[in-house]
């Protein structure tokens, strides 16, 4: 069942005069994993933030349960925005400094709920648990986190309004190895339990082939070639993307990847 | 091969609010001449504070060598003066970091930084020419008014690589030379290393935490975990047989292909803080295999075969591939 | 903590306590004349002399604490609520609300400010609210420019565009999460904007338009001291004086603020 068809999506930066996105098509399934890599500049992170309307396309369409988001009027898209959801790369960037975990959480029910102040801290509570974590981290700052903790509190706000699709824009690339693990791992539970779909975007061919059923691989802000995980790891037909491939197994030990 | 640098039981300190905190605790590392030593570990297990150790270059206010010893071919770094030392910073001993941007300066032009790296004896006009054609620059030979925002981020790194080779040095020590580089120029970079090295007979330590690019590139693997080594060998016999707990959870977090939709047996738990290091082996918080006498002592490198070194009292256990049952 | 912006906070601290407690420090009537002691110099009585109509120095001086501070107070409040809010529709909405908003700094930047104050005061009464807001009116500017800095930088960061993403409206990010991550810069041009608005409140007070007689205000004590120059000293001194330590303690704050900001 398609989830999201997107449709001739261009975005310009009017400041700089760079096409980011130039033209793309595909559709997202239900229940899949698609990954998008592309080295950095491809126009991935753009493309992720014009599907959700978080900056301006020039052109296109972004279809959701038969409905244009792209289009929509803000007050039914900020509904629609409970279920399309995304995690950003940057732990140390992608919450307020100044406000407490407690706090970054509660402030999506306060948008999208009514329900009591102690609905609210029992579903922040059920919230940290569902990544790891537990009450004690209510009062406490992001800077008094580590990098692993502040994206499990990325992932957490992100289910809050219990969305069905997720984007995880480079979710580990700033974490260290062991912390990446764990993420993946921790993903991938949710996803089981809470039937959910992704959007997948990396630079790291490694991650992608270990977790995504499709790829989409972009480059210069055009798609280059799709197919499934097998298709493109090991049947590749686009020059680019074999050159990612040779490139990874260059710097990888004993085809670690493939 | 004669040892070229060898680094005895190093303890270093960093001031945090004004106290002294050991951030390397004793560690041992050699050098051959010519060999590729990898040090692998995660953020703030205090490699990149290693590398800079071995020129001092801590700056005093943030803290210090306090005990151990630097041997250049028999030589103590840590006993030469100041004319000393700059004999061998950047002429025997060079650096390649991180960020090329950050490392080379913006109001100078790349001719001007590659003079200042020469000795000055040398003439100019024949090893500059020289360093970049070694380093795939020969484009830019004679483009004397380059300034370094004018370059892209892969040839920036070449031109760090090349005023780090073109005095000709023993030592080269890479910190994540290619962490801040897409991975199709990452790959061309770390080629072109490895032919310098083969050309120019280079020892290169490199210090990363990506396993994949160390375990590709590294003869020798140092795996390092809260200020210590624990685990270290030939890079086959730490990949296969992974005798640490540790070294076994990082190989088991690399993502791949074959690992496709399994769950990573992943290390649970963070990094310990260096102020708050648990009672004796670093690592038996998170460790699967732990037993009671984990937290007595913390335990020294034993010798599990020829060159391969393991801080793990059960290391002859795991070796034995899967025999071990975890706890 | 440096030992200079201790002493500003001190100083700041000082007059404030005795803004605030006036009636209970100054020991006479600010306003009770008493003709048999015209201008007398300092004593045991009158600690800081009397004025050409008997007054007490001492408590004029203490009430006149309350004029200043008062002035200064609103008079940077109003700014900064014009300033913050001109400033962060500008940098969070960009395009020709930037540019008309931004034209529109230019413009006011391009009036000699203390001139613009003088003729409006003369077209206007010069009361105490009319002297207060347009100080406000004509100093928002430098605050609006600083606000719009830092939240063209800050509105790219990812935790902005997640507060998009979980549906909050533009409101809500630019008061909840905007302003008060751009406020650093903004609370040192504040404290360095009520040192300017003191002096500009004395300026005008001494200049015959601003606070007028018989309400006591520092700038006017000092202009009466001017026409008794010679015969009393205490009149220009103590006045004088005032002014010059509360607008260094202001700014000696402000520049700590700065130094701490900085480092952060």
């Amino acid at each position: 069942m398609e989830l999201l068809k997107v449709h001739n999506l261009k975005k310009t930066f009017p400041k700089t005069k760079v096409t980011a996105v130039d033209g793309v098509d595909f559709s997202i399934f239900k229940g899949e994993v698609l990954g998008l890599v592309g080295e950095s500049g491809c126009g991935k992170s753009t493309l992720a933030r014009s599907i959700l309307r978080l900056t301006d396309v020039q052109e296109g369409s972004v279809f959701y349960k038969e409905e244009d988001l792209l289009k929509m009027p803000q007050g039914k898209m900020r509904e629609i925005r409970k279920s399309l959801q995304v995690i950003f790369q940057d732990p140390y960037m992608s919450l307020d400094p100044r406000m407490r975990i407690g706090s970054i959480i509660e402030e999506v029910l306060l948008i999208h709920s009514d329900i009591s102040k102690i609905e609210r801290k029992n579903k922040i509570i059920e919230l940290l648990e569902m990544v790891g974590l537990g009450e004690s981290y209510i009062q406490r700052l992001p800077r008094e986190l580590s990098g692993g903790e502040r994206q499990r509190i990325g992932i957490a706000r992100s289910l809050a309004t219990g969305p069905e699709f997720i984007i995880c824009d480079e979710p580990i690339s700033s974490l260290d190895i062991s912390i990446q693990a764990q993420i993946l791992n921790l993903l991938l539970d949710l996803k089981k339990k809470n039937n959910l779909t992704y959007l997948f975007i990396s630079h790291d061919l490694g991650v992608i082939a270990s977790i995504c059923d499709r790829v989409i691989v972009m480059q210069s802000g055009r798609f280059v070639e799709t197919g499934s995980c097998e298709e493109i790891f090991k049947a590749s037909k686009h020059e680019y993307t074999r050159q990612l491939l040779k490139s990874t197994l260059i710097c990888n030990y004993n085809s670690i990847i493939v | 091969m004669t040892m070229l640098l060898e680094i005895r039981d190093l303890k270093v300190n960093y001031n945090v609010d004004g106290h002294p905190i050991e951030v390397v605790r004793g560690l041992d590392l050699g050098i051959k001449k010519g060999e590729c030593i990898g040090l692998v570990g995660e953020s703030g297990c205090g490699k990149t504070t290693v590398g800079l150790s071995i020129t001092r270059l801590i700056p005093e206010q943030k803290g210090g060598i306090a005990s151990g010893r630097i041997l250049l071919e028999d030589r103590d770094i840590l006993s030469l003066d100041s004319e000393g030392l700059r004999k061998i910073r950047g002429k025997r001993i060079s650096y390649v970091f991180q960020e090329p941007f950050s490392s080379l300066n913006p109001v100078f032009t790349i001719y001007e930084q590659l003079k200042e790296a020469l000795p000055k004896e040398v003439d100019a006009r024949q090893s500059i020419p020289e360093a970049l054609n070694n380093v795939g620059l020969g484009n830019i030979v004679g483009k004397e008014k380059l300034y370094p925002h004018e370059l892209s981020g892969g040839m920036q790194q070449r031109v760090m690589i090349a005023m780090a080779i073109i005095s000709r040095p023993d030592l080269l020590i890479l910190d994540e030379p290619t962490t801040a580089l897409d991975v199709t120029v990452q790959s061309q970079i770390l080629e072109l290393i490895m032919g310098l090295k083969n050309r120019m007979d280079l020892a290169i330590l490199f210090i990363s935490h990506d396993l994949r690019i160390i375990f590709k590139f590294a003869d020798r693997v140092n795996v390092m975990y809260a200020g210590r080594i624990v685990e270290v060998g030939p890079k086959e016999k730490i990949f296969s047989h992974r005798a640490h707990p540790y070294t076994r959870g990082l190989v088991d977090s690399i993502p791949s292909f074959e690992h496709r939709k399994k769950r990573f047996n992943a290390i649970e738990g963070r990094t310990p803080s260096f102020s708050d290091l648990p009672k004796g082996c670093k690592f038996h918080p998170r460790c699967k295999f732990r037993v009671d006498s984990c937290t007595g002592r913390e335990p020294d490198l034993q010798e599990l075969s020829s060159g391969h070194f393991s801080r793990c009292i059960r290391a002859k256990e795991l070796m034995s591939n899967g025999a071990i049952k975890s706890t | 903590m440096n030992k200079l912006v201790f002493l500003g906070i001190i100083i700041v601290s000082f007059f404030a306590i005795l803004a605030i407690f006036a009636p209970l420090i100054a020991p006479y009537d600010p306003g009770q004349i008493d003709i048999e002691n015209v201008l007398t110099s300092p004593s045991k009585d009158h600690i800081f002399g009397t004025d050409s109509l008997g007054r007490d120095l001492f408590s004029r001086m203490v009430y006149g604490t309350r004029i200043s501070l008062l002035v200064g107070l609103i008079a940077v409040g109003i700014s900064a609520i014009i300033g913050i809010l001109l400033g962060s529709i500008a940098g969070y909405y960009g395009r020709w609300v930037d540019v008309v908003i931004m034209r529109f700094v230019d413009i006011m930047l391009c009036f000699p400010t203390f001139f613009l104050i003088l003729a409006v005061i003369a077209l206007l009464e010069p009361s105490i609210i009319n002297i207060m807001v347009i100080i406000g009116v004509t100093s928002w500017m430098g605050v609006a420019r600083l606000i719009r800095a830092e939240i063209l930088s800050l509105k790219e960061r990812d935790f902005i565009y997640a507060e998009r993403a979980i549906g909050a409206s533009d409101a809500r990010i630019i008061s909840r999460h905007l302003i008060p991550n751009a406020i650093a810069p903004v609370l040192v041009s504040i404290t360095l904007g009520i040192a300017a608005a003191i002096l500009v409140e004395s300026s005008l007070s001494f200049l015959g338009i601003g606070v007028q007689p018989p309400t006591p205000s520092w700038g006017n004590i000092l202009s009466e001291g001017k026409s008794v120059m010679g015969a009393a000293w205490w009149m220009l001194l103590f006045p004088g004086m005032a002014i010059f330590v509360t607008v260094m303690g202001y700014n000696l704050l402000g520049e700590g603020l700065r130094e701490k900001f900085l480092k952060t």
